[in-house]
């Protein structure tokens, strides 16, 4: 007789067996039968995670409907050493290409954009107290905030990596 | 001009700016009344200051250009320039070196050897001649310099100006 306690004692065993089974049946399948999908299964994995770039040089990094912002390696550079950063408040709604927080270097204070709509649900506090981050991670350790797309279509309007470095090369 | 009207100056000239590409740059030259101003880290940080220095006589505003506590008013030769960054190629690190170095140049016409040191403004010695704070939203910039010329150098031992604590201001009068 199946008892919950059974159940759950033989789905522990049994379950973490027949998962990955399942899936290398579904992966070799996939494979065999077409190869193409992989590459398909490549693609969509890009786009589900995938970073983006504006003229302005801010990037946004999106998993799903939440989108990291950041300023570029270019922008810090042509800052110089960031002495203090401003974070948009969460529960903030930015528009798109909408004020999204500051960075000052040499006595300059220089506004970010933001790259999406939506509404910013974290901000990286680390850049309270170590400002620097965005000198020396611009693109990782650096970011500035977090966002929940109001929009994701908006992410068609954002250059790819390759079209951004063409970009900042035109501006030189 | 008071400081409010020439706040809202920029700030329409830096609209106009967003809206069409194609205005020219711009250099405002004026003096304020006694006034100080404070940048945007210190903004809804500084509510004791502002009360004392009003009893000064003085104005006071926190705005959203870079650098903190400083003061304008007369004798003091105040720049603004409105210009797109791009039109000049310029990186906001290499535009403020180029502040700079045109207020350096300045000071060499009057005699007085002036330079940079690691903190942002223009220097004779240990002593701050002119002081620097910019905003720049979308390539555009505004505030700018305030040139000591003969100003009343007595009007800053009230702050600590640009948030330096161990140094003081000159002016040109002074040297």
């Amino acid at each position: 007789m199946f008892t919950p306690t059974t159940f759950g004692f033989l789905s522990s065993k049994v379950v973490p067996l027949y998962v990955p089974t399942f899936r290398r049946a579904i992966l070799r399948n996939t494979f065999r039968n077409n190869p193409a999908s992989r590459f398909g299964a490549l693609l969509s994995f890009k786009e589900y995670s995938s970073k983006k770039f504006t003229k302005d040089h801010e990037w946004i990094d999106v998993e799903n409907d939440l989108g990291t912002i950041g300023i570029t390696d270019y922008a810090q550079k042509a800052l110089g050493d960031v002495v203090y950063v401003e974070t948009p408040e969460i529960g903030t709604v930015v528009e798109q290409s909408g004020p999204c927080g500051a960075v000052e270097s040499v006595k300059a204070a220089s506004d970010i954009y933001a790259p999406v709509s939506g509404e910013i649900v974290d901000v990286n506090k680390n850049l309270v107290e170590t400002p620097g981050l965005i000198n020396k991670s611009p693109e990782t350790d650096g970011w500035l905030c977090k966002i929940k797309l109001s929009n994701p279509s908006e992410l068609n309007s954002l250059m790819e990596e390759h079209e951004y470095h063409s970009h900042c090369e035109k501006s030189h | 001009i008071s400081y409010e009207k020439a706040l809202n100056l920029q700030k329409l000239l830096v609209r106009r700016r967003f809206e069409n590409k194609n205005s020219s740059d711009l250099l405002l030259l004026l003096q304020h009344p006694p006034t100080y101003t404070t940048g945007r880290r210190d903004i809804g940080k500084t509510m004791n200051d502002e009360a004392y220095l009003r009893k000064l006589g003085a104005e006071y505003f926190e705005t959203l250009r870079g650098g903190q506590t400083t003061f304008h008013g007369p004798g003091q030769l105040v720049g603004y320039p409105i210009l797109d960054l791009r039109n000049f190629k310029l990186s906001v690190r290499c535009y403020v070196a180029a502040i700079e170095h045109v207020i350096i140049n300045t000071c060499n016409a009057y005699g007085i050897v002036a330079s940079t040191t690691k903190n942002t403004g223009v220097w004779v010695g240990d002593d701050k001649i002119c002081a620097i704070g910019i905003q720049v939203q979308r390539f555009i910039t505004s505030h700018g310099f305030a040139l000591n010329c003969n100003t009343d150098l007595s009007w800053f031992d009230h702050i600590i100006p640009c948030g330096l604590e161990d140094k003081k201001m000159t002016s040109i009068t002074n040297e």
